[in-house]
């Protein structure tokens, strides 16, 4: 900048208006600006766990821990006898679930609670959750029973059942209502289950005696049968939406049916009244809050109980902050719980993170040098751990699925999150009343609330439980990233001037015209005539097009594709025979469509026709990521890491052939058109497969089936990944594949 | 005595702008004498009668209801300010506002029609929505029937310390004309469903769900007993008691015998209360009970104003069935799985089971009469309920009367259920649109001897306000019975709508019903959409949602009528309670409040909208000023003649003659320099600051 304005200095001209001297000198400086915006977004990304700022509690209404929790001793005891009751029952019955439900029914009418069932049969898909690499285990591919769909349905009688006990809150009005969700999978019944159940019954009876309740407490037992989410999603969509047949004489029939083998045996009668209505779907009025936990054994963690948090919904939708605030608050300072967020295993001991925590230590060792108040990094472990939490929380908003049942809460607006406790097999008791009093807690500042979820932030990440990023920070780095497309395709549709001869050009052409706007209007004309851009810009224009058409026609042939009833494998050909036939048929179309323009126009060169495409590719895809980003956040940002440097560094290989073999060729040209032409290979649409599958084809079993599978089912979470993979990075891949292999005109020319 | 030196004081109130020390010395002399004055005006029951009762009786779910009755009756409402009795607050509202009826009451908690009974007069009628809820109707001409309304909004605001003059609002106020109102129900069990729309436009309806109870409410209705709560009934209502509760209904209701006769007005309390040892869960506690242990109280009398004065306890007819099983078990328990021999036996009318002392529970005291219900059929299959009475004339402070239920045994019993279980629901989420649909549910316990319910079909009377901003197409209402979509001709019968008008009135439906006698499930929805409302509409806590207050239903039956055979005419004035209790009626069912979370704007938007308003405003004025200020021409003579400073100039100077590389060099050393000037003032600094 200080050269140009030296350069101007000499000239007695009055100088162009600011805006424009900027905006020149931007795109004079493209490449370097570009190339830093890069490494400050990447580096911003790495400094985000530097910037996470401590959580606090927003919303005053909550009170957390005001009130001594009631969880007593005998609580524990009822909790640890029903799980010891229940485990007896499993055992001496065949059927399972019928015993649960049972017991389940009897206990809750006990406690005075409105009870029912809700039978539901398999839904159409029985992909249940998803947390997807970290636990293998709990990732069913829908292969099995995949094959059933709605219309089967209706005449399937239900196969699953759960459990719904309403505590009706004495002094409230009952329009609104908590709910809280203990899984249980009658396939797999064990110690843990009766745990979890045991502790949901005591948990239970004592809010039924609470005289605070202002909200109905709602206590679901799914019948995790196929997964936990689409029992709880069965029963809220039947909450909300309930089907328009839905009392109809078959369904009483089954109900009918359901009470029998109930109550085959004789009871009280207190429990035959209430089971005349135990088929009633009742409600609670409008939702706040969902809260799913179960309890699981496990070993102490360096001496501490430790509670796991899932919270992330489906596409990566987070609950409210101050959710997370309300359960880390009450564990940490009243139960001295600890509590963490699920990782990925494996992302802390990666070597270069701690690499980069102990250069931004070393970086701040130095800062404290010259000023000893100047301290901004973490401990490297510190930074490693808090960057393995980010990296998983964006991991698990890519992947756009539902990291539990709480996910289910999400499609209805109600803000909701997964507890795990774990329950050490020594000193049980005194963790359980732990556990006991953390959930009355965390259940009686929600009770507190007065209006719903709405304070704190929902668009935030989590470097730890108490350290939250929030929209307006991570923005930054995002911005940084994508700001240099914009720049790029400025420098390119208007090409001011090759890089070495900028000043001169400049500065002559600001001797001969006398006021800026005759320039500007000058500069219009010369590139109207000179460059003869419209051809080529038309060009451009109908490639993108085709491509981009054709990158839809490719989503929406793998919806078309995913609703047929065929093998994962044959729909998977299918479609990448239907992609590559669409392919070849848009570029022909295409064509066709310039072969006709060139017909019509004059012949003239078109010189530098990959540069209008170039340009028209990263504005599309600027404006791609921009629109991503409101979507989900955490893939637009993988977007620009990838396509950001794709876009920027691909040039023809011709082109940098000659560039490698001219005379003002440099060492930074030669290496970023070298780094632009690698990139661009590893993210081509047959390049980036091969990496994946070359680097993590040992911990996934990817095969043809897998991968169907894993499109369809993100098809069907409505994940932004589909669309982002299908819509913006590839034809962004193919556009600069196009690019690099485009032919320049002969140099002659 | 004690009772004496109260009423002294209560009377003294009464005396307002004598001189106290007269007023003192004149009381004392006849304090005896006005005692027996207040007897004889009470006796007589021409002019003045006060009556006070309570009925209590034991739940199904361990739990106990407690219904305080309290019948003011004014012979005529003259335009004499005096009234010896009957609180001159009401009589002077009554005339005022040409009141014909009112009803308010103030609610906290829900009736639990499923555990608690819908069938039986107290849980039918005295069963209200939660928060307030204020109906009456008005002897004005029907222009003078809003302006009256809103003036008895704010003298029972005022009276009552309740936010009820919300009610002003004509937006949340219904006209209704199937329901409320005497004329109505008296007119609906002759005439059936012809038309029997009442002159329109006289009763007035209004509900606050959201209005919190507490005893400021409870004072004031206090008040208008005569002997408040230090005498009588009332002493029971020791506050944290009461507000411990399940379930917790005041009421007021003032009716006139006959357009212009006798004014009556009835004060009720209902309460639902839990005895202590039941709390904890999992206890093999008997729900045992006494007054002491519901109110931590005795009674320790009749308030003296009162003509008569009554605890009376109810044993429902399922439970005297279960009692009577339970005994029958006892003395023979051979038979009870033979199944014949039991039906036999219960059609055994002559086996009476000793209601104080028997197998299952120990009452005490004895009571002083059991009345039997009659039943009106001769089925006797069903056992008839009981009612025990308790005269607070026997007892006094020395000898309290604390009424007491000892179980023996757990006994279990469902009380009488309503013909349909009813609920209402909002279908859909988000914040565009939805559906509200009313669903009825049949109970098909109902006993077989109620052929009227059994036989006939079911009419049923829906009544619903909908606030404006839940916009309702009424083209929508969808009607399905059994599941399958039937045509509303065919089971409508009546339908009044008034469509909401925004910000003015809410919409009111009022629809009969007349529904095929083996109908199990019907429901009637209609699709909504959201409104938006001004910023300025929102209350406070708009996040939170928007109250739909309950929908009302209304089934014509028979069988919330108690008679009782051992009530002999004589003895009919002696007990109002029962007398209430033997009024036709029909089964009242409230559903829960709705809550409809509507579209709430960012509330710290307007100071965004100022922070950019002001952004705006300085960009403009700055430029403008900018603008006027500026004198170009003398700018460019400026720069023409010294083209920078001195310090340019020299460096200007300096740099001619220089190679592009050396001037490179130059600048990046310059830089470096500035750089490190500014490290060692920064270090230099921090060095002081340490020093």
């Amino acid at each position: 900048m200080a050269k140009s304005a030296t350069g101007e200095e000499r000239s007695v001209e009055p100088k162009p208006r600011p805006l424009v001297r900027l905006g020149r000198q931007l795109i004079l400086h493209v490449h370097i600006i570009s190339f830093f915006c890069y490494v400050a977004g990447v580096v911003a990304i790495l400094i985000l766990p530097m910037l996470a700022k401590n959580t606090y509690i927003s919303e005053n209404a909550l009170m957390p821990g005001s009130g001594n929790a009631a969880f007593s001793n005998s609580d524990t005891l009822l909790a640890r006898s029903s799980a010891e009751e229940l485990e007896r029952l499993v055992s001496q019955n065949v059927n399972v679930q019928r015993a649960v439900s049972k017991w389940l029914i009897e206990e809750m009418t006990a406690t005075g609670a409105d009870c029912y069932v809700h039978p539901f049969s398999l839904p159409a898909s029985a992909l249940s959750s998803t947390r997807f690499p970290t636990s293998s285990g709990h990732f069913k591919w829908n292969t099995s029973n995949a094959s059933v769909t709605g219309g089967d349905l209706e005449e399937q009688a239900p196969s699953a059942m759960s459990v719904v006990g309403i505590i009706r809150a004495p002094q409230a009005e009952g329009n609104e209502a908590v709910v809280l969700v203990t899984p249980y999978d009658p396939d797999d019944f064990w110690h843990e289950s009766a745990l979890t159940l045991g502790m949901g019954l005591a948990l239970f009876s004592r809010l039924s005696q609470a005289l605070w309740l202002a909200r109905d407490i709602v206590w679901l037992v799914p019948d995790s049968k196929y997964g936990v989410y689409p029992a709880v999603a069965n029963w809220l969509e039947e909450y909300h939406h309930p089907p328009i047949n839905h009392i109809s004489s078959h369904q009483d029939m089954k109900l009918e049916l359901l009470r029998k083998t109930l109550s085959e045996d004789g009871e009280s009668s207190q429990q035959l009244i209430d089971s005349q209505t135990l088929g009633d779907f009742k409600r609670a009025g409008t939702i706040a809050t969902g809260l799913v936990y179960e309890l699981k054994s496990g070993l102490r963690q360096g001496g501490v109980d430790t509670i796991t948090v899932w919270a992330e919904g489906p596409n990566g939708q987070m609950p409210n902050l101050d959710f997370i605030n309300v359960v880390n608050s009450i564990a940490v300072y009243r139960e001295s719980l600890q509590l963490r967020l699920e990782t990925i295993p494996g992302i802390k001991s990666w070597t270069w993170l701690k690499t980069v925590g102990m250069v931004f230590e070393e970086i701040n060792k130095l800062t404290r040098v010259i000023t000893p108040s100047w301290s901004f990094a973490l401990p490297a472990a510190t930074y490693a751990e808090n960057m393995a939490t980010l990296f998983s929380s964006m991991f698990f908003q890519i992947i756009g699925l539902p990291t539990g049942a709480h996910g289910a809460f999400r499609d209805y607006q109600i803000d909701a999150i997964t507890l795990q406790f774990i329950i050490p097999t020594q000193g049980q008791d005194y963790v359980l009343a732990k556990v006991g009093r953390h959930l009355e807690g965390v259940i009686r500042s929600v009770n507190n609330l007065l209006e719903k979820w709405h304070q704190s932030f929902f668009l935030y990440f989590l470097s730890a439980l108490n350290k939250y990023i929030s929209v307006g920070v991570y923005m930054i780095p995002f911005g940084l990233l994508v700001l240099s497309l914009p720049l790029q395709a400025a420098a390119l549709c208007y090409p001011v001037k090759e890089a070495g001869s900028a000043t001169t050009d400049v500065s002559t052409q600001s001797s001969k015209i006398n006021s800026t706007k005759q320039r500007a209007k000058k500069q219009r004309l010369e590139r109207k005539s000179g460059a003869d851009d419209s051809g080529s810009w038309l060009e451009a224009l109908v490639l993108v097009g085709a491509v981009q058409l054709w990158a839809f026609f490719a989503a929406l042939a793998l919806f078309l594709i995913s609703g047929t009833k065929t093998t994962a494998e044959f729909k998977l050909r299918c479609w990448l025979g239907v992609v590559a036939l669409s392919l070849l048929v848009a570029f022909t179309v295409q064509k066709f469509l310039t072969g006709s323009m060139h017909y019509k126009r004059s012949t003239q060169a078109h010189t530098q026709s990959w540069t209008v495409v170039k340009a028209v590719t990263l504005g599309i895809t600027a404006i791609d990521l921009a629109v991503m980003s409101t979507i989900n956040f955490p893939v637009s940002l993988i977007g620009a890491l990838t396509l950001v440097p794709m876009c920027l560094g691909v040039f023809p290989i011709q082109h940098s052939w000659r560039y490698a073999h001219s005379d003002v060729k440099s060492v930074v040209g030669i290496a970023a058109s070298a780094v632009g032409t690698v990139w661009t290979l590893a993210m081509s649409p047959i390049g980036l497969p091969l990496l994946i599958w070359s680097f993590y084809g040992h911990l996934l079993d990817i095969n043809s089936e897998n991968v169907w599978n894993f499109a369809e089912s993100l098809l069907q979470w409505r994940s932004a990944l589909l669309p982002h993979i299908l819509v913006i990075h590839l034809p962004c891949a193919v556009l600069c594949l196009y690019i690099l292999l485009s032919r320049l005109p002969s140099q002659r020319q | 005595m004690a009772n004496n030196s109260f009423l002294t004081s209560g009377l003294r109130s009464r005396q307002v702008g004598a001189s106290r020390a007269f007023v003192w010395g004149w009381f004392l002399c006849i304090v005896p004498f006005l005692i027996s004055g207040c007897h004889s005006v009470a006796d007589k029951g021409r002019e003045e009668a006060f009556s006070e009762d309570l009925l209590i009786r034991p739940l199904s779910d361990g739990k106990v209801l407690n219904h305080f009755y309290f019948k003011n009756y004014l012979h005529t409402l003259g335009s004499a300010a005096h009234n010896h009795v009957f609180p001159k607050a009401i009589s002077q509202l009554v005339r005022k506002f040409h009141i014909s009826e009112l009803e308010l009451s103030f609610t906290q908690g829900r009736w639990n029609y499923e555990r608690w009974g819908a069938l039986d007069p107290v849980g039918s009628s005295n069963a209200k929505p939660s928060g307030v809820e204020l109906w009456a109707e008005f002897d004005v001409p029907s222009d003078q029937v809003d302006p009256t309304w809103r003036n008895l909004t704010h003298a029972l605001s005022g009276l009552f310390c309740a936010s009820i003059n919300f009610l002003e609002s004509p937006a949340v106020v219904a006209a209704p004309s199937l329901v409320f109102g005497s004329r109505i129900n008296k007119g609906a069990s002759k005439e059936g469903h012809t038309a029997n729309v009442r002159k329109s436009g006289v009763v007035r309806y209004g509900a606050l769900p959201r209005e919190a109870v507490c005893t400021e409410n409870l004072t004031p209705w206090l008040k208008l007993l005569p002997c408040r709560d230090k005498a009588g009934i009332a002493t029971l209502l020791d506050r944290p008691s009461v507000y411990k509760g399940y379930y917790h209904s005041l009421r007021v209701h003032v009716g006139r015998s006959q357009p212009g006769g006798a004014v009556i007005l009835e004060q009720t309390l209902t309460l639902v209360l839990q005895p202590a040892q039941l709390r904890e869960r999992g206890s093999k506690e008997l729900p045992n009970w006494s007054l002491t242990s519901l109110f931590a109280r005795k009674l320790e009398g009749r308030c003296p104003l009162a003509k008569s004065s009554h605890v009376l306890l109810e044993l429902e007819r399922p439970l005297v069935l279960s009692v009577e099983r339970l005994a029958a078990s006892k003395s023979e328990p051979a038979e009870l799985s033979d199944e014949k021999s039991q039906q036999g036996r219960r059609n055994d009318k002559g086996r009476q089971v000793d209601v104080a002392d028997n197998p299952a529970f120990h009452m005490s005291p004895y009571p002083d009469r059991v009345f039997v219900e009659s039943q009106g059929s001769g089925d006797i299959s069903q056992a008839s309920s009981l009612m025990l009475d308790y005269d607070l004339q026997n007892h006094s402070s020395a000898r309290p009367l604390n009424l007491a239920m000892l179980w023996k045994e757990r006994v279990y019993w469902s009380s009488l259920r309503g013909p349909f279980r009813v609920s209402r629901f909002l279908i859909g989420s988000g914040n565009e649109k939805g559906s509200l649909a009313i669903e009825l549910k049949r109970n098909f316990d109902l006993p077989v001897q109620d052929e009227v319910v059994a036989a006939n079909d079911v009419e049923v009377t829906i009544f619903q306000v909908v606030a404006w901003y839940v916009r309702l197409y009424l083209h929508t209402l969808t009607a399905r019975v059994d599941g399958n979509q039937v045509p509303l001709q065919n089971i409508i019968t009546q339908m009044l709508v008034t469509p909401a008008e925004d910000r003015l009135s809410p919409a009111v439906l009022e629809v009969k019903l007349k529904l095929p006698r083996n109908v199990s499930i019907m429901s009637l929805t209609m699709d909504f959409d959201k409104g938006f409302l001004h910023i300025d509409e929102h209350p406070p806590d708009a996040n939170r949602g928007f109250d739909l207050p309950s929908a009302y239903l209304n089934f014509p039956t028979s069988q919330t009528r108690r008679r009782y055979v051992d009530l002999p005419s004589s003895l009919e004035q002696e007990y109002p309670l029962l007398q209430k209790l033997n009024e036709a009626g029909s089964v009242h069912v409230y559903t829960d409040n709705l809550l409809v979370p509507l579209a709430t704007p960012d509330f710290s938007m307007p100071y965004n909208v100022i922070t950019f308003t002001c952004t705006v405003l300085a960009l403009y004025f700055g430029s403008l000023l900018n603008t006027l200020r500026r004198r170009i021409g003398e700018e460019e003579r400026l720069a023409k003649r010294a083209s920078g400073g001195k310090l340019k100039e020299s460096i200007s100077r300096f740099m001619e003659g220089k190679s592009a590389t050396q001037k490179k060099l130059i600048k990046v050393s310059g830089v470096i320099l500035i750089a490190g000037i500014a490290v060692a003032f920064n270090y230099a600094l921090e060095y002081y600051q340490v020093l």
